[in-house]
Order: structure tokens, then sequence, then C-alpha cells
């Protein structure tokens, strides 16, 4: 899939190296460990993986 | 092994005497799946799941003598019981969208609607699951390309310099 996102974008291959090692595999397999836990209570959110970097989108947060 | 008919739900129990096989393996710390022999990664089929889970792992690391990793043998002792009927089975759903479905990217829209109705289908098996014990959630993975300063940080927390 990141060949074809490359060539549809037209990316070098330094930034696809760059791609490839922020969207690992065993990353994103580490919180899905963590929330098949059976000890997990997190419900309902969605998280976003960027290298070893975990985020979570859906929390609202007031603005004023 | 497992029957694959009874138990590709994950909830299915297996024979007894395949069930004792696979127990006593766990126990010495040696998995060896079916036609697999010698070190290098482990690759779990579809039918072996995470304790409870709805999904198939990936693959798992071994070590020269055929070991696993103590985190993937107690998972995968988890799962065994869970087969058995020894622990009770918690449901997990992990969805996976993208970042074009959560806040858009330079990606079809067609893509992006897609990976947006995961988020929603989260969203309703949430309400729906409600007071269970069945949890839903959503990972995207990141490419990192689109610009990440809007994110806050946790207090006392400093974001990785590698990132944005």
């Amino acid at each position: 899939m990141l060949e074809l996102y490359s060539e549809q974008t037209g990316a070098t291959a330094e930034s696809t190296a760059m791609l490839r090692d922020r969207m690992r595999a065993d990353q994103v397999a580490m919180l899905v460990g963590a929330l098949c836990s059976p000890r997990t209570k997190v419900t309902g959110q969605v998280f976003g993986v960027r290298g070893n970097e975990v985020i979570v989108f859906s929390e609202p947060l007031s603005a004023r | 092994m497992f029957d694959r008919e009874r138990c590709d739900c994950g909830r299915g129990l297996p024979a007894d005497r395949d069930r004792r096989a696979d127990v006593v393996s766990i126990a010495q710390g040696i998995y060896r799946p079916e036609g697999g022999t010698g070190s290098g990664p482990v690759r779990w089929t579809s039918r072996d799941r995470l304790p409870g889970g709805h999904f198939s792992t990936g693959s798992a690391q071994r070590d020269g003598r055929g070991r696993l990793q103590p985190r993937d043998r107690h998972a995968l002792a988890q799962r065994v019981k869970c087969r058995a009927g020894l622990a009770p089975v918690v449901p997990r759903h992990v969805f996976f969208t993208s970042t074009a479905g959560s806040y858009g990217e330079e990606l079809p829209a067609n893509y992006a609607a897609a990976k947006s109705g995961v988020i929603a289908i989260n969203k309703v098996l949430t309400l729906e699951t409600a007071g269970t014990a069945i949890r839903t959630n959503v990972i995207a993975p990141q490419r990192g390309r689109a610009c990440w300063n809007y994110i806050r940080s946790r207090p006392g927390r400093q974001r990785n310099p590698r990132q944005c």
C-alpha cells in the first residue's frame, strides 16, 4: 500500500522510508494488545498511532 | 489442533485430547503451529485469536530454541484457557480506520467516507454495548505528514521531538 501511495503522490524514496518507519506493525500491535487486554476499560475511543506516539482523537474539549 | 468449524468464533470447545496437548505445549513454553519448525517468526493462523478478541494477530517472535517471548506465551495461554472454558471470554472490538476519515487528508473522497463510516460504527456499537463488558475502539495509524501542532500535550508530558 505504501508503494501505491508513493506512486500516486510522487513521494521520494526517503519520504517513503520515513513512512515505513512511522507505520510499523509492531508499533500498532502494542496498542491493539492493550485494548484487547481483559482488564481494559476503554471503549468508544478513536486512537491515532504515529511511531511510538499514541493520540486520543475522540476526547471532547469544551472550547469556551 | 482445534476444530476450525467449531472454534472459528473463539467460543467453541476443542476436543479433550487436542486441548490437553496444546496446554502441555504451553506449559513447556514451546508452541509449534502446523507446518512451523525451527526458529523465526511464528505466523498465527486466523483461528488463533488473542484472549477474547475478535481478530487475529500478526506474528509472534521465538528465540533460537523455539521458545515464545513471555508476553506471547501469556497471550497464547490465555487464549487456550478461553477456548477450554477456564477463563471468561471478554469481547473486544478493534476497528482500523485512517486519518483521512478522522480529520481529512489528500486522499480520494470515497476512501475518506468509508473510513469515517468505521468511526460511526464504533460510536453506535459503543452505545449498543453500554453497560456490558464489550469494548469497542478504533485505531488510526498515522503517516505523519499532516501538521499536528494543534494536538494538546498532557500536562507534565512532553511530546516526542522526533515527531512533526
